[in-house]
């Protein structure tokens, strides 16, 4: 029974794998030939796990959504660059955390309040007091680092594993689970009382 | 570690109730509408054209550095170079007009001399022999003494040893 378990899951990674690649392929061919149908497959390949990873990094919908923007401009003016980039997500990825960056700086400068109490995280309908608990989960997310959080949003939220948070964000896997480790300790310790 | 896994689990079970809003339709809209309008701004870059440039701009660079090279050394070097004498020293010194002095001959002579041009001069040198015979001439001719008899292949000038005989 857990044998045929496991080739099961063995079988849904390789298509998953399979899938990835033939979605790359066909993007990279749209960007080298210049096809105007590349805008379209770039949403669909990148904008749900970049939205997430925006809103984990600068703690913001709106802030998260204009850079959104942005990276889908640069992408577009860098497209012959980006079909000949030796990792597409990686080339993405790092346009997402330069703009961020950027962003989050600019911020800094202005001092600008407010996008701390911003809610980027909402909680399912199902649950009972469901702003108080994303409110909760909120803030206690957002006291971690950037880059654990990033990991911990990533994993939890987007479903991926470590291998692909790593190769999404040009890290070694190790690093990876290791940063999603200190912040879940973090958590743990903010949200005892919740766990039990 | 199974016990840190379990916490783990029940960690992200609670983060799971949860979620993180997916991008609306109306900023996929805006999105993809000023991604398609950059995509019709920018300039078609042709990926062979990226080494191209790359190569230009680094023989521009290296033809810029050679030159800034080229130029500081020959600022460097230019005070031990040969310039051009003042203009000064050009004019003839005027030495009669020089104050009289102790040593004013031996200055005129060492004026004469620097004046004089280094090649030599070919009429100046036959006065000179000219000059010579007529002396070795008259001195023929007035027969206090007389010459001795030239040797063939020989200087007239130099003089033949005396013979052991001439001491006795």
């Amino acid at each position: 029974m857990s044998y045929y378990r496991l080739s099961l899951s063995v079988d849904r990674l390789e298509d998953s794998i399979l899938d990835k690649n033939l979605a790359e392929n066909e993007l990279r061919a749209a960007l080298a030939s210049d096809d105007p149908a590349a805008v379209q497959l770039l949403w669909n390949h990148y904008a749900g796990d970049l939205f997430a990873f925006l809103q984990a990094a600068l703690r913001s919908r709106h802030d998260a959504e204009d850079v959104l923007q942005t990276v889908f401009v640069r992408i577009v003016r860098n497209r012959h660059k980006l079909a000949a980039a030796r990792c597409l997500d990686a080339y993405v990825y790092r346009i997402a955390r330069n703009e961020a960056s950027r962003l989050a700086g600019r911020r800094k400068r202005e001092q600008k309040a407010g996008t701390e109490s911003e809610s980027w995280l909402t909680a399912k309908e199902s649950q009972p007091e469901p702003g108080e608990l994303a409110e909760q989960l909120q803030a206690a997310l957002a006291r971690l680092p950037q880059p654990q959080r990033e990991v911990i949003v990533m994993k939890v939220y987007k479903e991926k594993t470590f291998l692909d948070i790593a190769r999404l964000l040009g890290l070694s896997a190790n690093t990876v689970a290791s940063r999603y480790r200190y912040g879940m300790e973090k958590l743990r310790t903010l949200l005892g009382n919740l766990i039990s | 570690m199974n016990n840190k896994d379990a916490q783990h689990e029940r960690l992200e079970n609670l983060l799971r109730k949860a979620h993180l809003p997916e991008p609306s339709q109306k900023l996929q809209e805006r999105i993809t509408a000023a991604a398609k309008s950059a995509w019709n701004q920018a300039p078609l870059e042709l990926p062979w054209l990226i080494p191209i440039r790359r190569l230009v701009a680094s023989a521009a660079a290296a033809v810029l550095i050679i030159w800034l090279a080229n130029y500081s050394s020959d600022c460097t070097l230019a005070q031990w170079q040969f310039g051009k004498i003042p203009a000064a020293s050009d004019q003839p010194t005027e030495i009669e007009a020089l104050p009289e002095m102790s040593y004013s001959p031996f200055v005129r002579r060492l004026a004469s001399l620097d004046r004089r041009s280094s090649v030599i001069d070919a009429s100046a040198l036959n006065e000179h022999i000219e000059a010579l015979r007529h002396v070795l001439d008259e001195a023929q001719q007035s027969g206090n003494a007389k010459p001795p008899e030239p040797d063939s292949g020989r200087s007239g000038l130099i003089l033949s040893p005396p013979s052991a005989n001439s001491y006795s």
